[in-house]
């Protein structure tokens, strides 16, 4: 991300949009990380003057800073320790300055004089040894290892972040996205300590309205920062809105964007299902020859404070509608949250398959409304379809409980 | 227990098994604090609670804590807010307060542990800091503004409590316990996680704390118990006002001049004016005008905040602005870091042989020059810790004379009795000539401390000196010497020269 005084965006209307690079400035791209290669193993100042003059007077001045911070951000310098470490010359010569009675320049100069010769330095070189360890006397050790079109991509999602630091709230539009992509979506938000409240369904979409706790009381953009950190797992969904509600010198504006957008997210895409036995399971659900088509487009359940996504949806043609939630191996912790879910979603239609290695027995599901079977190894899809032969007539489309 | 354990490792706080027994309690949720386990919120609390439809609980700002818990206590099954605990604090050190120390704490009592105390600086702010600890006997958070301040309270605590472990957050290091000392940055970031913890925060620098990234500290924190210190609590952007509800009412205020000569060393300003050499001189000049070029063809002037601003934003635009917004840079630089104030500075330090002098600067780079041209120590915001400390422990004890600084020093940092300062070049806000001047009004030996400020003359650091000496707050005791100091090239001859 990049700060404040690096970000470019305007405003038509109510609307603020970034502005992203245009294609003539993408060179600076590639003289900025030129410009770094260059200077390996040479130290901060040099290279700092270096971007300075490669700036010049030019009106771009921004951008060459902004690919610099990013570039850089991604850099390592290293102190480089010469003999004589600089701590001990520094204390040596500034005690000895001291002794002398007053401080002047011809003093300095007599001091500096007496002590260069042992350590074989001219007095002016010794003046200069007194700050070798600055930061700007560190060495470009480590280069940035990206190419242009990344540093370029980086730039301008840094851009379009910057816009969230004055966001109030974010609503957000998902519709059809697999489970693994809700799942991620709401696990960065938590991770960001930011709260959603959830509404919509399966067909229309879900509306994802977020900000944080304080927000109730008044709107604040003590979360901004936040969103902005968010905002590239948001990238990772498949089909998305977003509306940032933003105040600017006191005035509401708004940001959109969507999945439509040409920014690219920072890391690469996660696998497509969370675990093998998912996986396996789908796989050999499509080798069942039944009706029962198997889905990863779900619903939400909203739990106040959380939210509930199953795993896969099996439509039958006639309308039916069921789901399937597999528990594999997991943390006893994350296990008894996830009993807390499925209590509180309460769905009549959720087929539950426990694998046996978990350390949990029938009496844990006493309280929950749908079948559940247990397995051990893999899911046989046969033991599900059997399952949901046997479910009492369905609930048509949509959930029983939530 | 159990549930206690699971509550903390999620650290978002989202995932809770409170649900299921529907008892009414109370749990502080990252800077608010919810209310669980009720069907209707119970008579009179709607003033401070509002329904959350995110978790379906009611919810009410943290900092309320103080004024809630009273009605709500009937009603409540549990209290999970609260983290903190209550501590006997026995005070190791025997130190005598002053009476206005004493007088202070109080007044701070008698307003029921919340308000701000405004007291000079070297009035001893932190023995009263102190004294509330040991009399608020609760878990307490100290929020200082600089790495400098967090060392000094440090082994001021440690030597008041050497049985308790002290906990730091900021500065690299994330170690909370029942005391605490954090950095605002580093307390504004984590206050979400640790606003529970605390019964009693300290403020240090209180006129910090209402900007929109450090307020969160008070309002995210449910400690009934506040104090904030500060010299000056005013802000120029009026926030101050905001303290009242972020900390209390200002309880007990003593200007320098009702200390002075008691606690506070006697002390005169003299102004010593520079002239730029003629190539300085035409330098500043060239740049002048090359700005006000820019400035005319733009129909642009910079005497308010929005000329300013617009020449800002047009310098950004084109190869020209860009030129006008260095010319204007360059001009400040000439007059802030002339070498003629170098010269001034030299004869200052042939005139107090020996003194212990401090020297402030407004940049690094002015300091790390005068630290190489002098051979005198130098502190910046670079300086590491250990080497930081070491210089002001050998310019305590005499090792070193005379250090140089650029802004580190400006906030409430024990250096003891120096007694000549030099302000080589700084910016007018009345709050930071007063904490200058209180870095060489530490009580001493009795000697009378001098504080120099050079200025280059006709440019418009003149101005700003000027505005920064109406201010009340700035010395009315102060004896103003009308002193010029004439240094101009080194080769003619330097001496003193009747006042303007």
């Amino acid at each position: 991300m990049l700060p404040s005084d690096l970000l470019f965006s305007h405003k038509r209307g109510s609307q603020v949009y970034p502005r992203f690079l245009r294609r003539e400035q993408q060179v600076w791209a590639e003289q900025v990380l030129n410009l770094i290669r260059a200077h390996q193993h040479r130290c901060r100042g040099e290279l700092q003057a270096a971007l300075r003059a490669l700036e010049g007077d030019s009106p771009d001045y921004r951008v060459v800073r902004g690919f610099a911070h990013l570039a850089l951000n991604a850099a390592e310098f290293t102190l480089a320790i010469g003999e004589p470490e600089p701590e001990t010359l520094r204390r040596e010569v500034f005690t000895l300055a001291t002794e002398r009675g007053a401080y002047g320049e011809t003093q300095a100069r007599e001091v500096l004089e007496s002590v260069a010769p042992r350590y074989r330095l001219e007095a002016e070189t010794l003046r200069e040894a007194l700050y070798a360890d600055l930061p700007e006397n560190h060495l470009l050790t480590a280069l940035p290892d990206f190419t242009v079109d990344q540093l370029v991509d980086r730039y301008n999602l840094a851009q379009a972040q910057g816009i969230l630091y004055s966001a109030l709230c974010l609503r957000l539009t998902a519709h059809r996205n697999v489970p693994g992509e809700y799942r991620r979506l709401f696990q960065h938000l938590k991770f960001h300590g930011l709260m959603y409240a959830v509404e919509g369904n399966l067909d229309d979409g879900y509306q994802i309205y977020v900000d944080g706790p304080a927000s109730l009381f008044k709107q604040t953009r003590k979360y901004g920062l936040q969103m902005a950190l968010f905002l590239p797992a948001l990238l990772r969904v498949s089909r998305w809105e977003m509306e940032a509600v933003l105040q600017r010198d006191g005035q509401e504006l708004s940001y959109r964007l969507d999945a439509q957008s040409p920014l690219k997210p920072l890391t690469a895409a996660p696998p497509v299902y969370d675990s093998l036995l998912e996986e396996s399971f789908a796989r050999r659900w499509e080798r069942l020859g039944t009706p029962w088509a198997l889905e990863r487009e779900v619903e939400i359940v909203d739990l106040k404070g959380t939210v509930f996504v199953p795993d896969f949806a099996l439509r039958h043609p006639d309308g039916r509608v069921a789901h399937v939630e597999i528990m594999g191996f997991w943390h006893p912790d994350y296990l008894r949250r996830k009993l807390d879910k499925l209590r509180r979603a309460a769905m009549p239609d959720l087929i539950v398959a426990v694998s046996e290695r978990l350390n949990v027995g029938a009496d844990d599901f006493r309280d929950i409304p749908g079948p559940v079977l247990f397995f051990k190894g893999k899911l046989e899809p046969r033991a599900v379809l059997d399952r949901l032969e046997h479910l009492p007539v369905m609930v048509q489309a949509g959930l029983a409980g939530g | 227990m159990a549930d206690m354990k699971h509550r903390t490792k999620d650290t978002a706080g989202l995932y809770h098994t409170g649900r299921e027994d529907a008892e009414c309690q109370l749990r502080f949720d990252r800077g608010t604090l919810l209310l669980e386990g009720v069907a209707e919120l119970p008579a009179g609390l709607d003033a401070w609670f509002c329904y959350d439809p995110r978790v379906d609980a009611y919810r009410a700002p943290a900092h309320r804590y103080g004024e809630i818990i009273g009605p709500l206590k009937g009603e409540l099954a549990r209290n999970k807010a609260p983290r903190y605990q209550r501590r006997e604090l026995a005070c190791a050190l025997k130190m005598v307060p002053y009476p206005h120390q004493q007088e202070a704490l109080a007044a701070w009592q008698a307003a029921k542990g919340r308000g701000v105390v405004v007291l000079p600086t070297g009035a001893g702010k932190t023995l009263v800091g102190l004294l509330a600890l040991c009399w608020a006997r609760r878990d307490g958070l100290i929020m200082v503004p600089t790495l400098d301040l967090m060392q000094q309270w440090y082994a001021l605590l440690r030597a008041a409590f050497p049985d308790q472990e002290i906990g730091l957050i900021g500065g690299g290091y994330h170690e909370p316990q029942p005391l605490t000392i954090a950095t605002y940055d580093s307390a504004a970031r984590h206050i979400e996680r640790l606003g529970d913890r605390f019964g009693l925060l300290i403020f240090d620098e209180v006129h910090h704390l209402p900007s929109e990234f450090y307020r969160v500290i008070a309002e995210f924190s449910l400690a009934p118990y506040r104090l904030g210190l500060t010299a000056t609590p005013e802000r120029s952007d009026g926030k101050d006002a905001d303290l009242l509800e972020l900390v209390g009412p200002i309880v007990y205020r003593k200007r320098p001049e009702q200390l002075a000569g008691d606690v506070l060393a006697d002390f005169q300003v003299r102004p010593v004016h520079v002239d730029l050499s003629p190539a300085e001189r035409g330098a500043y000049q060239q740049a002048l005008d090359e700005r006000n070029a820019f400035l005319q063809a733009n129909h642009l002037g910079l005497n308010t905040l929005e000329g300013w601003n617009r020449f800002v934003m047009l310098s950004a635009r084109s190869v020209e602005g860009r030129r006008a917004m260095r010319a204007h840079r360059d001009a400040r630089r000439i007059a802030h870091a002339t070498p003629a104030k170098l010269r001034a500075l030299g004869m200052i330090m042939a005139n107090h042989p020996g003194a212990k002098t401090v020297i402030f600067t407004e940049d690094n780079a002015t300091a790390y020059e005068i630290s190489q041209r002098f051979l005198i120590p130098c502190l910046t915001h670079q300086t590491a810790i250990k080497e930081r400390q070491d210089t002001l422990d050998r310019f305590k004890a005499g090792v070193y004379t005379a250090i140089v600084t650029s802004n580190v020093l400006n906030e409430g940092v024990d250096v003891p009795d120096a007694s000549v300062g030099v302000i080589l070049s700084g910016s007018a806000s009345a709050r930071e000539f007063v904490q200058r001047l209180g870095r060489i009004l530490r009580r001493g030996d009795g000697k009378q401390a001098v504080l120099y400020e050079v200025i280059a003359r006709e440019t418009r650091e003149e101005r700003v000196a000027d505005r920064r000496r109406t201010p009340p707050d700035a010395s009315r005791k102060a004896e103003r010497i009308e002193a010029t100091l004439a240094l101009f090239d080194p080769e003619r001859p330097a001496g003193l020269k009747p006042g303007r």
